[in-house]
């Protein structure tokens, strides 16, 4: 193993599909139209020096290194900014080039410290580099002149020294080494779209400034670490590498947050892990990152990390740490108890989104084929199982259509109950710089969102009521059915027409125009026309959704809208278009595909078809039950009345992440043997008789796959901690319970995934190493994946269109609760915020804060800063107010990545018709100035901290 | 500043195609319409044609705006019109085009006002500006001031220019204080070879004229092995 070092090519590469031949250094060399001769001679093997230019942004042509002779032309041009012609004769080396090169280097040293062998970068610096390259030998200016480099010149206090700035809790900024080669602005600009960077002052005195010349953390920068990247220099370098050292060598893996899926290069020493550095042939993040998967991987070594199992009787009990043996065999022996005693269907068992594809697929497995039930679940009912019923309903499968690349094809986007710039950054910098080329954003949702904002990118922004999604998009269908929009051709072909027909119909009557149901939706119909035009007719659209679409009462008609837009418009089947569902964490998409749900095995099929659950009995060489098993909602249900006693938790903290936790509470603590399998004592923990410690991405082999159906390889770069990973666990789980399955590698767990499930066939590790990742359906028809889906038609045949009514929601505002709540993230936190919370990023989100519109609080008396107490019907909590006109008046919103926030006490049981994903979007809420914490808070935290007594261990004397 | 190509009139203003004219250009129209593209182009010579407002400045007894076809030697235009200098002592040196242009010595004075034959002779006509000095000028004082025009000017974005331009004027200050300057001297060839070839734009790639044409027309202003400074200028301080 050694160190992965990618090849820097100094320019992005060309789209143009033109070729173009000439000679660099004597070879012939053929590229695309627009590469730029650096890029050419890089392809050729040859590397001219260069500074200031890096492939992820575009040529600058600042530091002045790369100059080549073209013969026939004058002077010597910048290779990086010289783009390639047919038949040039360019040489990279000459006298004069020599010449050139060292004099510039010799400026630049003349103006930085000779401190190599003490600098975090030494070893991985392109200065130190170039000054090799070019052989600087001497610096003749000598080091007394003017300079950026001591504090003091001549006894006297140097004004053009800054300090290191270290307020970033990942990176420092030494001023001192930098050479002002802007990549890290343009890094800031180009890649992440954020625009905090910028060179103040000019001539000697420019330097690279965080806003107007403040501190990183003080300034807009959301510490994506593309600066960091981008940096040649010591200047911007992690401080993990400032404490440990060069990495020495890396692995290539997947983070393990969202669903973008960004790939990373775990640079490590030994088991240490150095650094977390983008993977430029990632092809879901093309090397970019944000600020949870680049630097919040604290956590995995948190000190409140649990790595050994524990067992209690009662949960007022503190928890006794035990042997993996006595935990698996405690647990097995409740299970088989509680089977005997309430029958075979009282247990049952939640996978995680957080956990592999192999591991989720193999607690799947054990509750069919163990427990012999299939009372299976997972969490992704609380965020996408309206995408999942929706779109495979209308199109025929129940994910997205496209690939991430798609976005760089797209005209018009329309991004609806989604904030990426928060949840799905890496994805949020790839549209930004789409849009920032010209294509048109149109935005619905209740609150201004970061998206609506971002810098030099201009949004039409539908502030809609929450809970209408459903009417608006009947609107913009309306619109596009009424002024003649459709896209004929492309709906007679592809879709059933007269199921069209009658949807058309439905959609044209004038009760769904804009201007009728402008007074429930609160959008003006001026701008919803605008919207429907743009989108129908402004080129190739496509639409991004998230949970704002699906954590409704109508989530699953949401969805169907949406694809019903998609299809009356044509904008799907090519890249560039589609519908794109924004999953929220890094493999609810792997966790719905490999059979989480109580009805459907692997692959999506119902586990009453008797052909399929007779593939998986001979395979698993045990009996299913043809039933489908219970949901989440309902086995909380049946615990309360006391049939369901026993819940094997892998990776989800259910407490904290559904909805209305009163409830959540009432049934767990209603159970006989709660396993919860876990990094941390969570907030589900509390209520658990096993404690199962889990092991985190770095300590395991797996794949995840992302929202773009991207399946890629985790990869193992430590011993866990715990002592083993997750999918061994379950394997001993089972085992204990008397049901064997025989892995070593989770390679062949995929291997028997593949077998089994017709989308998967053509995958496997040996693929996934070589092509880097695949994207389902991989097959015998697609043996390299399937990047856009419904190319030429769609899956199920005829695309369906389906009338979509609106029901307002039962969620009601009326006098008592006369403000509509609904919840999202942010960007530095990651779900409930168990990870995030133990790494440093809580610099940026100490605390959920409620969003409240400068109206409703003066209203109510409520100052910025202010505890208020937030009820509704279901219960109430406090916490801090938030003053902001990015709500309108009416709406209040709030994250939940706090627990001491608990605001899920607050949210209600109403659900999504067809798939029980709860209404987390909407809850009609009060708000009133309060004291501090509210008394359930408070019992809350009594309870848990009571809850997470671990008992002291007695050493046998000897 | 960015890298051209794309040129301006390919990729200009807002990303467009843009066009750019300075007010020469538009000086010259009117004649033009009036009398017709022969015309004026039958003024100047060899490939400088039509004619070219010069701005007479410095010390120079007639000083002003003359407009004159191409073609003239300096020598016509700085005694003959300007009528010598203002002091009435000898004219020493001449800088032609502007704070980045060539200082030229009197033995240059039959160099034809054109823009291949400067050219020809390491100078610029660059916007027509012509600043006369008299014997009393200290040229190693006016090589500093280039760069440290330069130095005050600069943008920052490339590496010869903006590090470049400080470091000259500290280079050249070490020669004036006669700090090893044969030694010093090569560097200042050095940063000039650096500046005029490796600079990004106009203004560090023409700071180098200034500076090597004070140093190869009047060397002995700059000391070193040639003795201090010429008697001449340690009686005219
Ligand atoms: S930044 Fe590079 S060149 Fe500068 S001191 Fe550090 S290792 Fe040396
Ligand atoms: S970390 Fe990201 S957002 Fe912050 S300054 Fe660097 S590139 Fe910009
Ligand atoms: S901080 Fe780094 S990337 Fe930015 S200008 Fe300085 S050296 Fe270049
Ligand atoms: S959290 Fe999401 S966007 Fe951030 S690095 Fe991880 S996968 Fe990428
Ligand atoms: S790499 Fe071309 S000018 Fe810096």
């Amino acid at each position: 193993m050694s160190l992965i070092q990618e090849i820097d090519f100094g320019t992005p590469k060309s789209k143009s599909e033109a070729m173009v031949t000439l000679t660099i250094d004597g070879n012939q060399i053929t590229v695309p139209e627009g590469t730029s001769i650096m890029r050419a001679a890089m392809e050729a093997g040859t590397q001219i020096p260069k500074l200031c230019a890096t492939d992820m942004v575009d040529a600058f042509g600042s530091c002045r290194l790369c100059l080549v002779e073209i013969e026939g032309r004058a002077g010597t041009p910048a290779s990086c900014t010289t783009p390639v012609m047919p038949g040039l004769v360019v040489h990279t080396q000459s006298e004069r080039l020599k010449k050139l090169r060292k004099g510039v280097m010799e400026l630049y040293i003349s103006d930085h410290p000779l401190d190599c062998l003490t600098c975090a970068a030494n070893g991985d610096c392109e200065l130190q580099d170039m000054a090799g390259a070019v052989g600087l030998r001497d610096v003749r200016y000598g080091y007394e002149g003017d300079n950026h480099v001591f504090a003091k010149s001549n006894g006297e206090a140097n004004a053009a020294w800054m300090p290191k700035d270290e307020s970033n809790p990942y990176f420092t900024y030494d001023p001192s080494k930098c050479i002002v080669c802007s990549r890290c602005v343009r890094a800031c600009e180009e890649v992440q779209g954020t625009f905090a960077l910028t060179i103040s002052g000019r001539g000697f005195d420019s330097r690279v400034s965080p806003g107007m010349s403040e501190s990183f953390l003080g300034s807009e920068c959301v510490s994506c670490g593309a600066c960091v990247q981008a940096c040649p220099t010591a200047t911007l370098t992690e401080k993990s590498v400032i404490e440990i050292g060069q990495p020495e060598h890396s692995v290539v893996t997947t983070c393990a947050y969202c669903g973008v899926g960004c790939a990373f290069k775990a640079e490590m020493r030994g088991e240490e892990v150095v650094r977390m550095v983008p993977w430029k042939d990632g092809k879901a993040n093309r090397g970019h990152s944000c600020v949870k998967g680049r630097f919040a991987w604290g956590y995995t070594t948190h000190k409140e990390r649990i790595l050994k199992p524990m067992i209690r009787e009662r949960i007022e009990d503190p928890w006794q740490e035990v042997s993996w043996d006595e935990a698996f065999n405690f647990a097995a022996a409740k299970f088989k108890g509680i089977q005997q005693k309430y029958g075979r269907d009282a247990v049952g068992g939640i996978t995680s989104s957080r956990c592999t594809n192999e591991e989720t697929y193999l607690v799947q497995k054990l509750i069919r084929g163990g427990f012999g039930n299939n009372n299976v679940d997972t969490c992704a009912r609380v965020c996408h199982s309206p995408t999942g019923y929706g779109l495979s309903q209308t199109f025929g499968t129940s994910a997205g259509t496209q690939d991430f690349d798609s976005v760089e094809g797209t005209d018009v986007v329309l991004i609806i109950g989604a904030n990426p710039a928060s949840a799905h950054p890496v994805f949020a910098s790839r549209l930004k710089k789409r849009l920032r080329q010209g294509a048109k954003l149109i935005v619905l949702d209740p609150r201004r969102t970061e998206m609506v904002e971002s810098p030099h990118v201009k949004a039409l922004h539908l502030p809609l009521m929450p809970g209408t999604n459903v009417a608006v998009l009947t609107a913009l269908a309306h619109v596009i059915v009424t002024e003649g929009l459709v896209d004929e051709a492309f709906v007679r072909e592809r879709c059933d027409w007269s199921e069209f027909e009658d949807w058309a119909a439905f959609v044209a009557e004038p009760k769904h125009s804009p201007e009728a149901t402008a007074i429930m939706t609160g959008v003006d119909p001026k701008d919803l026309r605008e919207a429907a035009r743009i989108y129908a007719t402004g080129g190739n659209g496509a639409i991004y959704y998230g949970l704002g679409v699906t954590e409704h009462s109508q989530g699953s008609t949401t969805v169907i809208a949406i694809a019903n837009l998609a299809m009356v418009t044509g904008n799907i089947g090519r890249p560039g278009v589609g519908v794109n569902p924004l999953r929220g964490q890094n493999n609810v998409q792997g966790s719905c595909d490999m059979g989480s749900f109580p009805h459907e095995l692997p692959g999506y099929r119902h586990i009453s078809g008797d052909a399929v659950r007779e593939q998986f009995e001979a395979m698993w060489n045990v009996k299913l039950n043809n039933e489908p098993g219970l949901r989440i909602p309902n086995m909380f249900d049946a615990a309360i009345e006391g049939t369901f006693m026993g819940l094997y938790v892998q990776g989800e903290d259910i407490l904290q992440s559904d909805p209305n936790t009163k409830h959540v509470v009432a049934a767990l603590s209603a159970m006989e043997c709660v396993i919860v399998h876990d990094l941390f004592l969570n907030e589900t923990a509390n209520y658990a008789h096993v404690f199962l410690p889990g092991s985190t991405f770095l300590e395991k082999d797996g794949t995840f796959t992302n929202a773009e159906r991207r399946i890629q390889r985790v990869r193992k770069v430590m011993t866990p901690l715990n002592g083993y990973a997750d999918w061994e666990v379950t394997i001993m789980l089972g085992k204990a319970m008397g049901f064997t399955m025989n892995y070593s590698h989770p390679s062949e767990i995929m291997d028997e995934i593949a077998a089994l499930t017709p989308t998967f066939t053509g995958v496997s590790y040996a693929k996934l190493d070589e092509l880097g990742s695949v994207q389902w359906p991989c097959n015998e028809k697609a043996p390299e994946g399937t990047p856009v889906m419904h190319i030429g038609g769609f899956v199920r045949g005829k695309g369906k269109f389906i009338i979509t009514e609106y029901i307002a929601t039962d969620e009601r505002t009326g006098p008592r609760y006369p403000l509509l709540l609904t919840t999202g993230r942010i960007l530095s936190q990651y779900n409930v915020g168990a990870q995030t919370r133990r790494t440093e990023n809580v610099v940026w989100h100490a605390e959920d804060r409620l969003e409240i519109h400068p109206h409703d609080a003066e209203q109510r008396g409520v100052r910025d800063g202010d505890w208020v107490r937030l009820a509704s019907r279901a219960g109430e909590t406090t916490l801090r107010a938030l003053i902001t006109d990015r709500v309108a008046p009416g709406v209040v919103y709030t994250t939940f990545h706090h627990p001491d926030t608990q605001a899920n006490v607050i949210t209600t049981d109403f659900s999504d018709w067809a798939t029980n994903c709860p209404e987390y979007k909407v809850t009609a809420v009060q708000i009133s100035p309060s004291n501090g914490p509210s008394d359930w808070q408070k019992a809350y935290d009594e309870q848990a901290r009571n809850s997470r007594r671990i008992a002291p261990v007695v050493e046998a004397a000897e | 500043m960015r890298a051209k190509p794309p040129l301006p009139a390919h990729k200009g203003l807002f990303g467009r195609p843009s066009v750019i004219n300075n007010v020469l250009s538009f000086a010259a129209i009117p004649f033009i319409l009036d009398n017709g593209a022969k015309a004026y182009a039958d003024f100047g010579m060899g490939r400088s044609r039509g004619t070219m407002p010069i701005q007479l400045a410095g010390n120079i007894r007639y000083g002003g705006l003359f407009e004159t076809a191409f073609g003239a030697t300096l020598g016509e235009l700085v005694d003959e019109i300007g009528g010598g200098t203002f002091t009435g002592r000898e004219v020493r040196a001449v800088q032609v085009g502007g704070p980045l242009g060539a200082y030229f010595p009197r033995a240059l004075f039959d160099t034809p006002f054109d823009y291949e034959a400067f050219a020809a002779r390491d100078g610029l006509i660059g916007h027509g500006g012509i600043v006369v000095f008299d014997d009393t000028v200290d040229m190693v004082k006016q090589a500093r001031f280039a760069m440290e025009f330069c130095a005050i000017e600069s943008c920052g974005k490339c590496t010869p220019c903006r590090i470049g331009s400080t470091r000259g004027v500290e280079t050249i200050n070490k020669i004036i204080n006669g700090e090893r300057v044969a030694e010093n001297l090569a560097v200042i060839e050095d940063l000039c070879n650096t500046m005029k070839f490796g600079s990004l734009c106009a203004l560090g790639g023409f700071t180098p004229y200034p500076v090597m044409s004070a140093l190869k027309h009047f060397r002995e202003d700059f000391g070193g092995d040639l003795g201090p400074a010429p008697a001449r200028l340690q009686a005219a301080e």
